[in-house]
């Protein structure tokens, strides 16, 4: 049933943010049929930043994912339809994952302990993955989460240091230092493997 | 967007190694189809009115429950309690306020059928999903005490308040089967 209904709402040839508008104002209305179509619309997207600033898929960022439609949803009465609903699902998906790596920032495996992120870098290296085989994405899936999280969000997502600043509570300047080290290590991680 | 203005300093990388970072930047579908658990954490509610902007996140507390097996079984007791205390209402209910206007008990029925079926349909995709040896225990306990709640309404149809713990131990049952189905064998 629901999915006859998501069709419904889905119309092919419909421009893509006035549907969104269209399905956010449903959404607003209490019908969660049509947020299930915002959010079979918008999810890879949000799971894609959310697995990005982890550093691994798995069950923390599918569980990070809900939270952020969960999220979304109790606070869709902010969207003010200035811009596109994508952007502002994508910042607050963002917000969500950079609020679980805050939650962490002072438990010792957060930052140093660079041997233990080595593997959880690697939910499935399990002595498959060499050095030599590591790619782009696992190299800085293997970066020190504060480091990883710069990175990602400066070279990937296109962040200013200011916004990353703000997100991650922290000084610009440790925000530009965080990508020095990051890419520093990025570029040894990447000519270990060269 | 930002500009790298530290792209000419010694820590620079190289365009090509820049290019290939921004191509990460894609789109990534979960292993799970995730609505389901999203469905059943939104409730019956609307989107909360502004001002009042996001309510606390209850995620925390849930995804605890998906990092320590041990919570699984609060989980299966609180499902329970919530049975307990329906059902005892049926005998004493609690002193709410009445509604305007009494929903008809037809309705409250058909409306927690098509809600069994529903839910039912969600989980039993999870279920299908379960390793062989996980304890299911919890999710045997929380079936008969819905069963228990569905009972009680039918022989108080107008019992809005049941209609309503059903849906609660529904959504618990969901989620409790999303858990399992993404244990280790």
């Amino acid at each position: 049933m629901l999915t006859t209904i998501v069709t419904a709402l889905m119309p092919a040839n419909a421009p893509a943010v006035d549907d969104d508008h269209s399905l956010v104002r449903a959404s607003l209305g209490g019908d969660t049929a049509a947020f299930e179509a915002l959010y079979r619309r918008h999810v890879g997207r949000v799971h894609g930043v959310i697995t990005r600033l982890l550093g691994r898929r798995g069950q923390q960022a599918e569980d990070l994912t809900q939270d952020a439609f969960v999220r979304a949803w109790q606070a869709l009465a902010s969207y003010r339809f200035e811009s596109a609903f994508g952007t502002w699902l994508y910042r607050l998906a963002a917000n969500t994952a950079l609020m679980e790596l805050r939650r962490h920032r002072g438990e010792p495996a957060i930052d140093g302990d660079e041997e233990h992120f080595e593997r959880i870098g690697h939910p499935d290296s399990a002595g498959h993955t060499t050095a030599l085989a590591m790619d782009l994405e696992r190299a800085v899936a293997t970066l020190p989460p504060r480091a990883r999280a710069v990175l990602v969000l400066y070279d990937v997502e296109g962040w200013t240091h200011e916004e990353i600043a703000d997100g991650l509570d922290m000084a610009v300047g440790t925000s530009k230092a965080q990508l020095h080290r990051a890419r520093g290590l990025l570029r040894t991680r990447l000519g270990e493997q060269a | 967007m930002n500009i790298d203005r530290d792209h000419d300093h010694d820590d620079a990388l190289h365009d090509e190694l820049r290019r290939s970072l921004r191509a990460l930047r894609r789109d990534d579908l979960p292993a799970h189809d995730l609505w389901p658990g999203i469905r059943a954490r939104l409730g019956d509610a609307r989107p909360a009115p502004p001002p009042t902007a996001a309510a606390p996140l209850p995620t925390r507390a849930h995804r605890g429950r998906s990092r320590h097996m041990r919570r699984l079984a609060g989980l299966a007791t609180a499902a329970s309690l919530a049975a307990a205390l329906a059902i005892a209402w049926t005998v004493a209910p609690p002193p709410a306020p009445q509604p305007a206007q009494p929903v008809a008990a037809s309705v409250i029925l058909h409306e927690a059928a098509h809600m069994t079926d529903e839910y039912r349909a969600a989980w039993h995709g999870f279920d299908a999903r379960r390793p062989a040896g996980v304890d299911a225990s919890a999710l045997h306990e929380i079936d008969r005490n819905a069963a228990a709640v569905r009972a009680a309404l039918r022989k108080d149809p107008d019992a809005r308040y049941l209609f309503e713990r059903l849906q609660s131990l529904y959504a618990q049952r969901l989620e409790l089967s999303r858990r399992l189905s993404t244990l280790p064998s």
